[in-house]
Formats: C-alpha cells, structure tokens, sequence
C-alpha cells in the first residue's frame, strides 16, 4: 500500500523557511507535524510513502533541506529512500535537488 | 544719565523692537495672503523641523555615494525628538529601488512616533516617479500637497517573519504584469522565501527588531515588475567575517571577493568550513538562469552590480542589505 502526502494539499500550498521561528509553514513544523509521523507510521511496515511537491506557490531550499534532509539525517538516506518517492511533474530537478540535501553532514 | 533720560532711551528701544516686530509679522502676513491654510501650516511644520535636502540625482546606481551619505545622515536623526522634514524640491532622478530605501528608514522612524513631513519634486518625472511609488502614503506627518495618482507600487513589510501567503500574491500579480495572466512562479516565490530567512535570520543578531521591506513597481507598458528587497540589518558582509573569522578571511581577495563567493556557494569549498548557507547561492543563481533579470545587490561597503558586471567596495559604509531585480517577459518563466 501506498499513503501519500501531497504538500500543497495536506500542508500548505504556501510552504515558508526552514524554522518554525522563521514564520508560518516552515520546514521544521511540516516534518514535526506530517513528515516525520507517517514515515514512522510505515517505516516498520510494506508500505510505501509519496511526497507529491506539485501544486505549491514555491520551495526555498531551506524548507526541503530541513524536512527531508532532516529526515535523511535522522534515520538514514538508505532507510529513508527505501520507503519514499517523490512525485514532481512541474520541478522533476526538485528530487534530485532533496536527494543531495539526504547526503548532507551536520555538526 | 538722569533717570528721566534713560527712561526715554528705554522707551525708544522698546517701540524700535515692537515696530520690527509689527513690520515682520505684516511682512509674513503679506506673503501668506492667498495661501492656503493648508500651505501656511505646512510652512509652519516646516519651520519647525530638521530639514534634510535629498540630493538631486537620489540613486544608488546612479549616485552611489551622496545616495548612501543621505540615507546613512537620515538614520543618524533616529533617536532626535524633533519632525523631520524631508526636502525633495531638488531632486531631478529618483528611481523606486531607492525610494524603498528611504521607505525603510521612514518606516523606522515612524515605528518610534516620530513625524515626518516632505515636499514634493518640482521635476514633474521625478515627481511624478515618487507619486506613483506610492510613497506619501507611508509619511506619518503632512506632505506640501496631495494628489490622486494609482500606485504602481505594491510595498510589503514584515516584523520577524517569513511570510509565504504575502509574496505568493507578489508574485501572482507581478506574473499578470509581465505575462498577462495571474499564475505561480516558483523560482521567484523561492527566492523571496531565501531573503525573508536570510533576513530574519542573519540580518539581525540578537535583536528583535527584525524588519525587511519588499518593494514592487509595476510597468504594465513595458511588461516589467521591479523588486527592491531590503533591510536595515547587520548586512551579509558582516555576518561572512563573524561566520568565518579573521585568520580565514586571508584567503579572499578583498571584501567583494568574499561577497561574491557567498553568492557562488564557494565560501565552504575556499575555506574548508562546514558552511551549508544555500540562500546566497539561490538567489544568484536565478540570475545566472535568467529566471530574474538586472540584479543590484548592495551590503555594508560592497556593491555587486550584476547588470553592469562591476562588483567593487564603496567609501562609506552602508548598514544593512539592498536587493534590487527585476522580472520581464525575457526571462524564463
């Protein structure tokens, strides 16, 4: 099975920065509030999770850094890529872009 | 001298004052007559404040130096009791990234109570420049005189925050302009989000008087939209030399190098410093993929001019950062 989180929709068509002190719809808040809860909610199980980023006003980097860089940092790029997909019609480069932030050290 | 003598000269001396007196009140009377009331209390106001006189030619690009002295004398005025009068009669060029600017110091001084009056340009473009930015708008005290003129000016303030929702709509509109139809453009949302974090995050160490100030000029005829973006914090070049320290700074060439490198993403590969600052190097890259066009960026003493190509270091100092860019039929969209 698969369960899908499509931002625009689930979050806010209007994603903000990458804290939660930076303003509304933050990168931090999606990955408290809905990120981070349903990747735990598969992670243990067969299904699947898909991110659909369409539909939204725009991304900065800071908001998918903190998101799902955070997440990759958290449990693993491995772990992470194994039960994620993205879906990306009108930005593909997006993935590719969440992908190289997964690889990211932080101190 | 006897008493009586010295009474007559007392006399004399007191009637010589009244009639001065007499003789400047009717005088003022004489040149008030036909004036509206309106006027003589502006003129009043006006005898009553600090008067600053713009420079003639008020541009950054244009007159770097007397553009930035003025804003930088302005922001001295700042803890004054006293209104300030802002004398624009002589000015001839005016350009709406710099009116922003202004805009900004205004709004600080507003933000304390203090009152600010101004007079309008005699040069009908410039004028005419002023009104349609909508900037009289903002002024917290009188103007010489008011007139109906649309804004082609949408500004957009903010305290502390990030504010998606708002330059979502920016962004809409400004899209209209140059495309004719309302719609998104993510780029150019994206770019806004890294300067409200860029600004609410660096541009003010420990303060909470964190503000940014997005200024957008509409040219349907033309199809443009003109963006200034600014704040009145530390400015990027100073948070660069506390991030990186001074034994590090050695190995850039000079403060528009290390400017120009935070705008390249290169600061952590020069440096070997774990540096993960990607908002620079998104906004310069929407530049270089012509998703903005006529990029100006102005902080602390450097200038990045990426429309003339000349990236150098200014006399004064200058607190703060100043984005200005636009978004024409031209760029990819």
């Amino acid at each position: 099975m698969t369960i899908e989180i499509n931002i625009a929709r689930d979050f806010s068509e209007t994603p903000g920065a990458r804290y939660k002190t930076d303003g509304d719809f933050s990168g931090q808040e999606f990955f408290e509030n809905i990120l981070e809860p349903k990747f735990l909610s598969i992670k243990e199980t067969n299904d699947k999770l898909i991110i659909n980023l369409d539909n939204t006003a725009g991304y900065a980097t800071s908001f998918l850094d903190e998101a799902f860089g955070g997440l990759a940092r958290k449990y693993g790029k491995t772990k992470v890529l194994n039960k994620i997909d993205f879906i990306s019609i009108e930005e593909p480069y997006l993935i590719e872009e969440i992908k190289s932030y997964m690889d990211e050290k932080r101190n | 001298m006897d008493k009586k003598k010295l009474q007559q000269k007392i006399n004399s001396k007191r009637s010589d004052y009244t009639k001065k007196r007499r003789l400047k009140y009717l005088k003022e009377k004489e040149k008030n007559i036909g004036k509206p009331f309106s006027v003589r209390q502006f003129e009043n106001l006006v005898k009553n404040s600090i008067s600053k006189k713009l420079p003639s030619t008020f541009s950054l690009r244009e007159n770097t130096i007397e553009t930035i002295e003025f804003i930088n004398d302005l922001k001295e005025l700042k803890n004054s009791n006293m209104r300030i009068y802002l004398n624009m009669k002589n000015v001839k060029t005016i350009t709406n990234g710099t009116i922003a600017l202004l805009l900004s110091v205004v709004n600080e001084f507003t933000a304390r109570g203090k009152k600010i009056i101004g007079s309008k340009p005699k040069n009908p473009k410039a004028k005419r420049v002023l009104e349609l930015s909508g900037f009289f708008d903002y002024m917290s005290g009188s103007i010489e005189y008011y007139s109906e003129v649309n804004s082609n000016t949408i500004i957009e303030q903010s305290n502390k925050s990030v504010e998606p929702q708002s330059t979502a709509k920016v962004v809409s509109s400004a899209m209209k302009t140059v495309t004719g139809k309302s719609q998104r453009n993510k780029k150019l949302q994206g770019l806004f989000i890294e300067l409200m974090a860029n600004s609410i995050n660096h541009g003010f160490p420990g303060s909470q008087k964190k503000k940014w100030i997005l200024s957008t000029s509409h040219y349907q005829k033309e199809r443009y939209v003109s963006f200034s973006f600014i704040d009145n914090g530390v400015g990027v070049l100073k948070t660069l030399n506390q991030k990186i320290g001074r034994q590090l700074l050695t190995l850039f060439k000079g403060k528009q190098d290390l400017l120009q490198s935070a705008f390249k993403g290169e600061i952590g590969s020069r440096t070997g410093l774990p540096f993960r600052g990607k908002g620079l190097p998104f906004i310069k890259d929407k530049y270089d993929t012509n998703r903005i066009s006529n990029l100006f960026i102005l902080t602390n003493n450097v200038i990045l001019d990426y429309i003339s190509n000349e990236f150098y270091e200014i006399d004064i100092p200058y607190s703060g950062t100043f984005y200005y860019f636009e978004l024409n039929s031209n760029n990819q969209i």
